[in-house]
């Protein structure tokens, strides 16, 4: 937010900060994922699906963890035995990595981008009164 | 492999260690228990099923979880022991019933 226009680009973003409480490893009892419940394949339950408006990705709102272990003990009653070995919160980044290390790449390797591949992508698009 | 010292015979507690009823003493840890009974190993870790023993036995290393009174996942060395105790070794992973 602070770096683009030293550059001068306009870079306009939204802060969206989301925490997660994470259990110790238990045996399978999710065989699916959830929108707010995840259990990996070595046993850990994911529990999160907050949104903050918030930039500060140093702090975990207990409110908010309150909220979602709740939810999540009312969906499966069985969560509320087992332990908690972390939580956290940070900043939600969205990157093109699929792009970057499928495509970009090569384009990088020809010395040539392929316009028709990387045009929506361009910073002008942050620019709505030129790209409308 | 350990021993008791003879002098340090003070009151005994009866626990079961998967269900064989073990004689431990009274203010032993359930790891202590664990090691004085003789088990070689108290768990299999969760991922790669490796066995594991009390290390620490000081709270730290988490290597002595056991299922104590139907909980899983819990410190061994951190616990003491008392007449009746069910403490049963704990294969991979936690059940989440227990």
């Amino acid at each position: 937010m602070q770096l683009a226009p030293m550059v001068g680009l306009y870079a306009p973003m939204n802060p969206n900060r989301g925490q997660i409480i994470v259990t110790e490893r238990v045996q399978p009892f999710l065989k699916y994922p959830i929108a707010t419940i995840r259990q990996t394949d070595e046993g850990t339950v994911i529990v999160g699906d907050s949104l903050l408006d918030a930039t500060n990705p140093d702090e975990v709102s207990i409110s908010v963890s309150v909220v979602m272990a709740e939810r999540a003990v009312r969906m499966f009653p069985v969560l509320g035995r087992l332990n908690i070995v972390r939580m956290w919160s940070g900043i939600r980044v969205v990157t093109l990595a699929a792009n970057h290390t499928l495509a970009l790449a090569r384009m990088i390797a020809r010395g040539e981008l392929d316009q028709t591949m990387v045009v929506a992508f361009s910073i002008r698009r942050f620019n709505v009164r030129e790209a409308s | 492999m350990f021993e008791r010292l003879a002098e340090a015979e003070t009151e005994m507690v009866s626990v079961t260690i998967n269900d064989k009823t073990v004689r431990a003493r009274n203010g032993d840890s359930v790891a202590a228990a664990l090691l004085a009974a003789g088990l070689t190993h108290c768990r299999t870790t969760p991922v790669s099923g490796a066995p594991r023993a009390p290390y620490c036995m000081m709270g730290v290393c988490f290597e002595c979880l056991v299922t104590i009174d139907g909980v899983g996942n819990r410190q061994g060395c951190l616990i003491p022991v008392h007449e009746g105790m069910r403490i049963a070794t704990q294969c991979g992973k936690r059940e989440s019933s227990q």
